[in-house]
């Protein structure tokens, strides 16, 4: 790997991601060109693999302790890990985002938390907004995230990108972003109607 | 007690790390050398998460209750360091390297100085005694020792040998706490209020595994406190200046409901800011947070009240940039897009680097368009 010193960083990643993908080997597949949700979909990263959960779709190419893209639509009732805060229909982007922030500072494992964006951002045409932050993980190593996020009308999506800060996060960060691209949020036009209505729409430009 | 927990949670921690055979007798000094380096560790870790608390005045007025604790223990050990971490759940906690850490969420629950010296006496035991070292010798000898053919018997027994010690540390360190208290002039008296207090609060939260253990620590030192009262004599600080204490400790208010607010726990949030108010009416910070709590419970009350909250910090501060953005968004959000476009204007004014500027940009352009 050309311009990658290997140290004791890099030899924890891939120890640990030598674990991890010995221990996630059974459920992941290649991924399909196309991922199809009743409300979204995506093209895939061409050569990752997919792992598919009840609750969310992951996708990785060298493993998830290196990098991996996670697509997930959920309720806007669920509660949320490490705080008790919740999402509401009417919120601002940015007051959603605040809710996600803070369920990550309150993470106990996560160590050395910067921010280093929070802005407004198109969400598969939707006003969202996008977070961009690093952290330290237990093991000592620097992880760099891009979080989308958007309220639909009763669900919360997010599409998220998570690499290890150190050459996996650029390496794999176009395929991200044209994944990124391909997405398409379809919600029901009644709903989407009655949620204009109710709350100001947005009409800002992706500032990815 | 949460002490009780975090002397468990230290030991499962280090035992997750512990190598698999060690005899006791010899291994004994690099134990607790390895105890006191987990310990520091842990101190970095709590730094590096940025949940310690730094505040001058009352890390000197906590060290000052302390040291004059520490003066009524006889010990070869360093007087302790206290420290504060930003966390609205009831938790004490004093590691084997001599640091005690209080978190904003119990020093909330206290009301005085007497129960404030309490607390830190019982720590100052669990230092003192060097609990977490005793107990992790203990448990090497217990898991390792027992003559039980099979792990899990082992692990079982294991964990009720742990069980029996930690309960006979507490104990000791009620025991030992109460008569430091006392030796110091504070007010025992002052115990059994503050067990009750904590009492609720764990019932409050539906600990009922907790709950037990305190209930059964509040009868033994019913029984020792009776004892004893009608010779009791109190110089403690706060005397005759109820407010003295609270004025102390309102910088540990404030991280709490800031804490609390960041955890979504709106109704201690709300208990911390008001406590706060109630000593700094003109404090413009603390009417902000009062009105994110009110906004941000979303409870349907809170909409009116919050707008209020938010002008009266607006009042003490004009320049506060924060309730500016608040105010901001909630005529925003109103569709009152005239009336929003002069806070938005003033935030980003005054607060050109602040992380959300963006969306308020794109909230203005809305305004204006």
């Amino acid at each position: 790997m050309p311009g990658l010193t290997i140290n004791k960083p890099v030899i924890a990643v891939w120890v640990v991601a030598t674990l991890m993908l010995t221990a996630c080997a059974g459920p992941w597949n290649k991924a399909p060109d196309h991922l199809h949700e009743p409300r979204w979909s995506i093209t895939s990263p061409e050569g990752w693999m997919q792992l598919s959960t009840q609750e969310s779709e992951m996708l990785s190419k060298d493993g998830p302790y290196l990098e991996y893209i996670l697509i997930q639509s959920r309720s806007l009732a669920q509660g949320f890990r490490f705080t008790n805060q919740k999402l509401e229909p009417d919120m601002l982007p940015h007051e959603a985002a605040q809710v996600i922030a803070d369920n990550m500072r309150s993470d106990p494992l996560i160590r050395q938390l910067q921010w280093l964006a929070s802005e407004p951002a198109m969400v598969g045409g939707h006003a969202g907004f996008r977070l961009i932050y690093s952290y330290q993980d237990p093991y000592g190593v620097k992880i760099k995230t891009i979080y989308y996020g958007v309220i639909l009308p009763d669900q919360f999506f997010n599409l998220r990108y998570t690499a290890a800060h150190r050459y996996y996060f650029d390496k794999e960060l176009p395929a991200f972003n044209q994944a990124f691209d391909s997405l398409r949020l379809g919600i029901d036009l009644k709903e989407n109607i009655r949620r204009i209505l109710k709350t100001p729409r947005l009409d800002i430009r992706s500032s990815k | 007690m949460t002490p009780r927990h975090y002397v468990l949670a230290c030991l499962m921690l280090l035992l997750a790390w512990a190598t698999p055979v060690i005899t006791a007798h010899a291994a004994a000094p690099d134990q607790t050398n390895r105890l006191w380096r987990l310990a520091a560790q842990e101190q970095e870790r709590l730094e590096q998460r940025g949940v310690v608390l730094h505040d001058a005045s009352l890390s000197s007025y906590l060290q000052s209750v302390a040291e004059r604790l520490w003066e009524q223990v006889s010990t070869d050990l360093s007087a302790p360091t206290v420290k504060v971490v930003m966390d609205p759940r009831m938790q004490a906690y004093a590691f084997p390297n001599g640091f005690c850490f209080l978190s904003t969420g119990i020093l909330n629950r206290i009301e005085n100085e007497d129960q404030l010296a309490m607390i830190l006496a019982h720590e100052m035991v669990h230092y003192a005694r060097q609990h977490t070292a005793a107990l992790y010798d203990h448990f090497q000898m217990a898991s390792h020792g027992t003559g039980l053919p099979y792990a899990d018997q082992r692990q079982a027994a294991g964990k009720a040998a742990m069980k029996q010690k930690i309960d006979a540390a507490e104990h000791q360190a009620d025991d030992e706490g109460l008569a430091i208290l006392k030796a110091a002039g504070y007010c025992e008296t002052e115990v059994l209020s503050l067990m009750s207090n904590l009492l609720n609060c764990l019932q409050d939260q539906g600990a009922s595994e907790a709950v037990g253990r305190l209930e059964s620590r509040i009868k033994t030192m019913k029984t020792r406190i009776g004892r004893t009262r009608d010779s009791v004599s109190c110089t403690s600080a706060t005397d005759g200046d109820p407010s003295f204490f609270f004025n102390r400790i309102a910088p540990a208010l404030m991280a709490n409901a800031q804490a609390a607010l960041t955890c979504g726990n709106w109704n201690q949030a709300d208990q911390s800011i008001s406590k706060f108010l109630a000593l700094k009416p003109d404090d413009a910070r603390a009417h902000y947070l009062k009105g994110e709590t009110l906004r941000r419970r979303n409870d349907g009350s809170g909409k009116n009240q919050c707008i209020g909250s938010y002008l009266k910090a607006l009042k003490i501060d004009p320049e506060f940039p924060l309730a500016h953005r608040a105010l901001g968004e909630l005529h925003f959000k109103a569709g009152r897009y005239q009336t929003a476009e002069p806070y938005f204007e003033a935030f980003l004014s005054l607060a050109p680097q602040d992380i959300a500027r963006e969306f308020i940009k794109g909230y203005l352009s809305q305004c204006r368009d």
